[in-house]
């Protein structure tokens, strides 16, 4: 199990917190709540698809809307090895962030 | 049954686009963009919500494409950079290049435009589908060369609306012309239409005030165009405004159009209500008629929408036999609305049509001159490959695949035709107004502003781009770099094939180019030959005239008199047909023609005494029309020779002979053209002009200095018996050139296109001819080390492209002969396609490519070998 990406780990955290409900429309809307930066439907769709690919996610035909004129949804659910992958990051993350703050870092040396 | 509320949806082509961009499964995509709209939606405007929606869609693209992007954007910089520096460093060649493509462009663009504007006619019209004009076919009734009729009778147009469920609407629209008084001014107006009310409810045609339903209802009611609003009121408010027509009627003014546009096949400036006619016309009873006598109506009809007009035309045998009687042989036809401007020509169109053999010469030209470009473009890529081997060579070993170089030598072009795009935008914006009024086109419109238009254009450079750069990209790709870096001596086979490749193509670059010069000559020759060949009569020095004023009429011989008072006018010749406005016909008749018997349709024209005198039609037995003969007024006959022939008499004079009356045949004369040179000259009677029946023109022969002066006191003269009337003159010789000026125009275009043809081809052989001079600068070294001339070096580089530009006479002499052959059967007059022309035009073509070759043959020829030789 490799070390995720930026994006990756975006992501999957969004198709998590989504629960039930992530597609792409979901997705990009809380990647855009989450990251402060705007995210559009093109971008996401190449990371889900490589996510899929290395079987982080996995994903399923949903019921379709009249909003979406009929089509339906491609609904998105961490797999095993995703929730695996996020359990790692975050560990290795906090092992990373251990013992930093932000008025640390200004300060310029390892406190 | 429920109606499902329809969901916003984005457009059409949004949804095309992205189905193609995104690897869509499951349609999953789309419905997230729909989702995206719908939610746009709700909050906006349909317009804003679209907007806004393509620039959501518009920045995915490239994020969709991001990765891959990263590593192209590199790579592409590296193939602009290269391309660019290839252009500085060959600025010959560049030049070249983007010289031939960009006057190929602008010649494609000018005649798109053309094309597009003549496609357009009668397009404007909401139910242009389903409009159709009904016209007749009268078997065996041949006028002006053909059988076809735009004429109806005039009920007609009740006929079809009441008994024909499949017609929607009907209206007539009878063209006249008349003089109109308003406030103490006379304006004279071709372009007054008598339409029915249903006339709106056919034709989109929008009104700016008035009502459309009722302002051509009631009798002696006018709609007048904002032109002519302007032209009469000024900035009054014309509507309700009287205006007289003829100082007989008057008609009020109820509304204002638009101006008509002019992509129309016809154009009105004042629709009046048709029920005034019956006034004009003497009675309701006299219009509505199925009577033969009264047929000269052009009738209009909407058919149901996808209703098959053949199915009503299939119907109309019924209908004349019906109202004209078993008989009857006159057929009834549709002819489409959308058609009538490009395929319909025949007798009495309400304007004279394009023709769609134009359309397709036109864009034939435009498709020669670019593929002519184009072959300059991959002859000179090709050609100077050599020089690019080793960076192919590099590149090649570095890991570029076939597809990278494709890819780079592709757009190595569309650069090239990019900048030769934008060069020719330039002159074409700066062409278009001479190009319009040289095509009678009003094409000035800002093509920038026209969306469709650019995009087409884009089309046509990218595929230009693709086209002239395929060759190449493909030739240069598939070289193997060992060969490739090792030198050009082991890619011996390559050069060869390859300059057969290229010689092919000078060849067809030079077939187009010949079989234009010969079309041009041959077009040339042609109306030179109608210039000059005798048409029986004077034309030079007559004006000529019309006589419009009643009052006039009655002082005829006064006014004859005072002309022939002045000095400079020779004769004077008044009240009676000209040479060539002698059009009606009908069947004669003479004695010693077997009852029942049809004699050939025969032309009748009403002369006045001095009209074989003042033309110079020559008398060839009997007499001329004399005022000693009491009856020669009434009965008189002058036959030309063609109908003394078909009547076979040896001996014509005093026989008797009809065309409409019975008279007896006084004189022949010498036969001479009244139609155009396209129809032969046909059986004709002359008859004086008859006391009561005037036919109104006037001519007057004038010697040659001085004219302005002399059309100034006739001038005079015609104010001083027809006050307030307009002077409208021509002169006899031009009317006849009118005639022709559909050829002549044809002409000048294949004239201007050919000189533009031979252009590109010729910068594509000075660009050849450099490149080979080049190659073989060593060659050339030894050999005049060696000892040979100089004559002998240009003979050695000029034979090479002598000899393809033969070849290219071989295969272009026969398509020019069958197209020029095939153009002069419009004549029945004509030019033999002599030997000489193919002559003129090969030595033409050879001189052509052996000075565009010269320049570089002589300097490599007359170079110093010491220079040629050190080169290295």
């Amino acid at each position: 199990m490799g070390m995720l990406s930026r994006t990756d780990e975006m992501i999957l955290l969004a198709v998590w917190r989504l629960g039930d409900n992530a597609y792409g429309v979901t997705i990009a809307e809380m990647l855009t709540q989450t990251s402060g930066k705007k995210w559009v439907l093109g971008a996401v769709y190449v990371p889900l698809e490589r996510l899929e690919k290395k079987k982080y996610l996995s994903s399923c035909l949903g019921q379709s809307t009249r909003k979406r004129g009929g089509r339906s949804k491609r609904l998105y659910r961490l797999t095993k090895d995703g929730l695996d992958v996020l359990i790692k990051t975050k560990t290795q993350e906090k092992l990373i962030w251990a013992n930093i703050t932000i008025s640390s870092l200004e300060k310029g040396y390892d406190a | 049954m429920m109606h499902k509320i329809k969901e916003p949806q984005p457009s059409r082509f949004s949804q095309w686009l992205i189905k193609r961009i995104f690897k869509d499964e499951g349609e999953t995509k789309i419905g997230d963009f729909i989702e995206i709209y719908s939610t746009l939606a709700e909050e906006k405007k349909q317009l804003q919500a679209r907007l806004r929606f393509w620039g959501y869609l518009i920045r995915s693209i490239p994020e969709y494409f991001r990765d891959s992007l990263c590593i192209g954007g590199t790579m592409f910089k590296n193939y602009l950079k290269i391309a660019l520096r290839n252009i500085k460093r060959n600025k010959g060649y560049s030049f070249i290049n983007i010289a031939g493509l960009s006057v190929g462009l602008t010649c494609c663009i000018l005649i798109l435009l053309y094309v597009r504007y003549e496609l357009s006619y009668d397009k404007y019209h909401e139910n242009a589908d389903n409009i159709y004009r009904v016209v007749m076919k009268q078997p065996g009734n041949v006028y002006m060369g053909n059988e076809w009729f735009n004429v109806g009778p005039g009920g007609l147009k009740s006929t079809l609306m009441e008994e024909y469920p499949e017609v929607i609407y009907s209206t007539r629209a009878r063209p006249e012309g008349g003089y109109i008084y308003y406030n103490n001014n006379i304006f004279e107006e071709r372009s007054i239409f008598f339409v029915d009310p249903e006339f709106f409810k056919i034709f989109s045609f929008p009104l700016i005030s008035g009502d459309p339903e009722t302002a051509v209802k009631k009798p002696f009611s006018m709609l007048i165009t904002q032109r002519i609003a302007k032209k009469y009121f000024g900035n009054e408010d014309p509507v309700g405004k009287i205006i007289n027509v003829e100082k007989k009627y008057d008609f009020e003014v109820r509304g204002v159009l638009d101006n008509c546009p002019e992509n129309s096949h016809f154009t009105f400036d004042i629709l009046a209500s048709f029920n005034s006619l019956y006034t004009l016309y003497g009675g309701k009873d006299r219009i509505e008629t199925w009577d033969s006598g009264n047929s000269g109506w052009n009738t209009y009809i909407q058919l149901r929408e996808n209703f098959n007009p053949l199915d009503l035309e299939s119907k109309f045998p019924a209908m004349a036999k019906k109202y004209r009687g078993e008989d009857y042989k006159g057929e009834f036809h549709l002819q489409s609305l959308t058609s009538i401007h490009l395929h319909s020509n025949i007798n009495f169109e309400i304007e004279a049509n394009g023709d769609i053999r134009h359309i397709y010469i036109f864009s034939a030209i435009a498709f020669f001159i670019m593929l002519i470009a184009c072959l300059n473009y991959m002859n000179l890529a090709t050609a100077r490959a050599a020089s690019r081997f080793k960076e192919i060579g590099v590149r090649k070993v570095i890991g570029a695949g076939r597809r990278h170089l494709i890819r780079q030598f592709l757009g190595e072009s569309m650069i090239f035709t990019t900048a030769a795009l934008l060069i020719s935008l330039i002159l074409v914006s700066l062409l278009l107004p001479s190009f319009g009024s040289f095509i009678n086109r009003n094409l000035e419109n800002n093509i920038f502003s026209d969306f469709p238009i650019l995009i087409y254009l884009v089309c046509i450079a990218l595929f230009v781009g693709a086209i002239s750069g395929s060759y190449p990209a493909l030739y240069m790709s598939a070289l193997k770099p060992v060969n490739v870096i090792k030198g050009s001596l082991s890619t011996g086979s390559v050069r060869k094939k390859s300059s057969a490749f290229r010689n092919s193509l000078v060849v067809v670059q030079f077939v187009i180019s010949i079989v234009m010069i010969i079309c041009t000559l041959t077009v040339f020759r042609q109306l030179n030959f109608i210039k000059n060949s005798k048409l029986g009569f004077t034309k030079d020095h007559i004006i000529t005239g019309y006589l419009h004023d009643s009052n006039l009429r009655e002082n005829l011989e006064p006014f004859k008199n005072d002309l022939s008072q002045y000095p400079r006018i020779n004769d004077v010749y008044i009240n009676g047909a000209l040479p060539v406005t002698i059009g009606s016909n009908n069947r004669a008749k003479w004695e010693g023609l077997a009852e029942g018997e049809k004699g050939p349709l025969t032309y009748m024209g009403f002369v006045n005494y001095n009209f074989l005198d003042f033309f110079n039609i020559e008398l060839i037995e009997g007499r001329n029309f004399s005022k000693e003969f009491s009856t020669d007024i009434s009965q008189a006959i002058i036959l030309n020779e063609k109908a003394v022939e078909v009547t076979g008499w040896e001996n014509p004079i005093g026989k008797k002979f009809r065309v409409w009356d019975w008279g007896v045949v006084i004189g022949v004369i010498k036969n001479f053209h009244n139609t155009s040179l396209h129809l032969k000259v046909e059986p004709m009677a002359l008859h004086l002009t008859r006391p009561n029946r005037s036919s109104g023109y006037f001519a007057v022969k004038i010697s040659s200095d001085d004219i302005p002066g002399t059309l100034a006191f006739i001038e005079n003269k015609f104010k001083e018996y027809c006050p307030g009337y307009p002077f409208n003159y021509s002169f006899l010789d031009e009317r006849i050139d009118r005639m022709y000026r559909s050829e002549q125009r044809l002409g000048q275009i294949f004239n201007y296109f050919t000189l533009i043809a031979i252009f590109i081809s010729c910068l594509g052989l000075f660009g050849l001819a450099s490149f080979t001079a080049e190659q073989r600068t060593r060659e050339i070294g030894i050999r005049k080390v060696l000892g040979a001339s100089i004559s002998g070096i240009l003979m050695l580089i000029s034979r090479e492209f002598v000899k393809w530009v033969l070849a290219a006479n071989v295969i272009a002499i026969p398509i020019a002969y069958i197209a020029m052959n095939r153009w002069l059967q419009n004549f029945a007059y004509r030019i033999p396609i002599g030997i000489w022309t193919f002559v003129i035009s090969v030595a033409m073509a050879l001189m052509i490519a052996l000075i565009s070759v010269s320049y570089q043959s002589i300097k490599a020829a007359t170079a110093n070998p010491v220079d040629s030789l050190r080169y290295e």
